[in-house]
């Protein structure tokens, strides 16, 4: 197991740090971690109607080091927005 | 858990204050002073229940968990209330775990003699159970809100809920948040941002502060105040 962590990149550049970390068995398994994350986000602020300031995951691990970022578009479901015709 | 030194002072549970003398009387010599730590499980699942906790302080949880969708909070108790619901309803074990969120004083008695007091004491018998009322109105508006709410609205909620029975300075990690509310830890880190952003409280490492009461009750709208004002009617004050 290593120490993770889940960052959310706001629009702006600005950075809500996670302070806790969580234990993941490999970089496979944060990745994971931060694709229900975003879908979660952005399902939540689509649900209440909220503008999302949160741009991204960046995964880091303990020395802060960025491994991976997952954009929170990637998580929008295939064919949307739809093509128009 | 650990046996507690402390003298048979008037006691701080509600509960307990609400009895009349003669059931007080009834319970007396079977209570047990006891502190519980965080992390102590009162009710384990689906195992058979030895005592019941009048909590004099600190906050216990129960909890629906399975393997393959983890961890919510169904309901939650402090000083107001007690562990142990499922005994007042006659049953002997329960598949939902209760345990010490954040650790405290307590008045403990077996399920026995318990139950030989709530068949003696109709009055003692009203009391007890009013309070499991008070409590599934409680798991009611539990999961009228993990449908009807938004993340934020909730977590003021459980904010509002936690400040009643612990005061304005909770100390929990985001990732017992997460299990609480039944969300991602980003989806805690971001509505624990949010209500920071509006003055409601003050989130650091492992601490949230009440800065704004009124606020958080305007923010958590009608999911917080009726089972509170349910315990005011049918029990007594409390908060």
């Amino acid at each position: 197991m290593r120490r993770y962590f889940l960052h959310l990149k706001k629009i702006g550049g600005y950075i809500l740090y996670d302070e806790e970390g969580y234990e993941f068995r490999d970089l496979e398994a944060a990745r994971a971690e931060a694709l229900e994350a975003a879908r979660e986000l952005l399902a939540s602020a689509i649900k209440a109607g909220w503008d999302l300031d949160t741009q991204a995951i960046i995964i880091a691990d303990a020395e802060g080091r960025e491994l991976d970022e997952v954009p929170l578009m990637t998580v929008l479901p295939k064919n949307f927005p739809p093509r128009p015709i | 858990m650990e046996q507690s030194s402390r003298p048979s002072t008037p006691t701080q549970n509600r509960l307990l204050c609400n009895l009349s003398q003669a059931d007080r009387n009834l319970l007396q010599p079977h209570l047990e002073p006891i502190v519980l730590n965080r992390g102590d499980v009162c009710v384990a699942v689906d195992t058979p229940i030895t005592h019941v906790y009048f909590l004099e302080g600190g906050l216990g949880s129960t909890v629906a968990h399975d393997e393959g969708h983890g961890t919510g909070e169904i309901g939650m108790q402090g000083y107001e209330g007690l562990i142990g619901v499922p005994v007042l309803l006659g049953a002997d074990r329960s598949p939902h775990k209760i345990f010490m969120q954040v650790g405290g004083p307590a008045q403990r008695i077996r399920v026995e003699p318990l139950r030989e007091a709530m068949a003696q004491s109709a009055s003692l018998c009203r009391l007890l159970l009013l309070y499991a009322q008070v409590f599934l109105v409680q798991t009611g508006q539990t999961a009228h809100v993990n449908v009807n709410y938004t993340i934020l609205q909730r977590l003021a909620r459980w904010i509002l809920m936690s400040a009643d029975r612990l005061g304005p300075h909770i100390t929990l990690t985001h990732e017992y948040l997460s299990y609480m509310l039944g969300v991602r830890r980003a989806g805690v880190t971001e509505a624990l941002h949010m209500l920071e952003g509006e003055r409601l409280i003050k989130s650091t490492r492992g601490t949230i502060d009440v800065l704004d009461r009124p606020g958080l009750e305007r923010m958590a709208d009608r999911g917080y105040g009726i089972p509170e004002a349910e315990y005011e009617r049918l029990i007594g004050p409390w908060r």
